[in-house]
């Protein structure tokens, strides 16, 4: 992931300011962040256009489609199990 | 005693006993002790025992909207983001990670709802960042709405982390960089802090300080 978003960068594709590591870490931090906003705001409309429209405007970028790609997967899974995985993500046991 | 001074004052003394001695390790009657009155009492006034950290934060966003607003009245719109995009960072690290892991936990009950969606503020940070937009400060040029979820859903990703992390980076300076990334704001952006994410996850200390950091972190998994 790192190295796609290093190629977009030099192409002038992703405009958002940070190193590609750091572009990448805000992925996922958004991704967890949105999973606690997917749970919580239970009566707010949340689709994927939503996401998608987010991850565009994090990358500062109209073409997010390899981000989207490599993690449709994920967020389909993420979507089925993402209230338990967020409480799971906060319990107090984990290391 | 009116409605508001009795709920602040269960408020304030519950708050003092979860500083004192953990979360867990304080009932309700513990509170209702302290105060002398019955468990009714507490149940009317606050209505349950994690509610104590919603009204905690809900005090926090009456200070965001009257600190951002006078300082974007006054033309400073980069302070008043900045304030408004970090004061609740304040109030968590005043409590630690462990009374702020129970607050985010406690917005997954059936109901919670973070204060940051609240009408109001959404309404003066999409002004800010309008404004900061027409002044070229920043340069995506995304929706204002838009980039303001998008801040709140990183803010919300930075503090799980930070609690997942037992309170181990500087919340406030690592968010600040990701916003002024994001933002293409400058002023924000060359925030210099280095990535918690890059560290070992078993690591307590900074990143710089773990050997395994480069190797094993998160992004390397």
């Amino acid at each position: 992931m790192v190295e796609l978003i290093s190629e977009a960068k030099e192409e002038g594709r992703i405009r958002n300011l940070a190193d590609p590591e750091l572009i990448f870490t805000e992925c996922l931090l958004f991704d967890v962040g949105f999973a606690l906003y997917y749970c919580t705001e239970k009566n707010m409309e949340v689709d994927d256009e939503r996401f998608r429209s987010s991850v565009r405007t994090l990358l500062n970028t109209e073409q997010a489609r390899e981000y989207l790609a490599l993690h449709e997967e994920q967020n389909h899974a993420a979507d089925r199990n993402s209230e338990r995985s967020a409480s799971a993500l906060l319990s107090k046991d984990r290391p | 005693m009116s409605m508001k001074s009795k709920q602040e004052q269960f408020i304030d003394t519950a708050m003092k006993l979860f500083l004192e001695k953990g979360y867990d390790a304080v009932s309700v009657q513990d509170i209702c002790d302290t105060l002398h009155v019955t468990k009714p009492t507490f149940y009317r006034y606050v209505g349950a025992k994690e509610q104590v950290l919603v009204y905690q934060f809900d005090k926090v966003q009456a200070q965001v909207l009257e600190k951002a607003r006078k300082l974007a009245g006054e033309g400073e719109y980069v302070k008043a983001l900045v304030q408004a995009l970090t004061i609740s960072h304040e109030a968590a690290s005043k409590m630690g990670f462990e009374l702020f892991r129970v607050y985010i936990k406690s917005l997954l009950v059936d109901g919670g709802s973070s204060w940051r969606y609240s009408r109001e503020l959404c309404r003066l940070m999409t002004d800010i960042i309008s404004h900061l937009q027409q002044q070229e400060r920043i340069t995506n040029e995304a929706d204002p709405l838009d980039l303001y979820y998008l801040l709140v859903h990183l803010d919300q990703g930075v503090s799980i982390e930070w609690c997942t992390r037992k309170g181990n980076f500087d919340m406030t300076r690592f968010y600040c960089r990701v916003a002024g990334t994001v933002l293409g704001l400058k002023e924000l952006a060359e925030v210099e802090c280095e990535n918690p994410l890059l560290a070992h996850p078993c690591c307590r200390t900074t990143p710089s300080a773990c050997s395994e950091s480069a190797e094993d972190g998160i992004l390397s998994a």
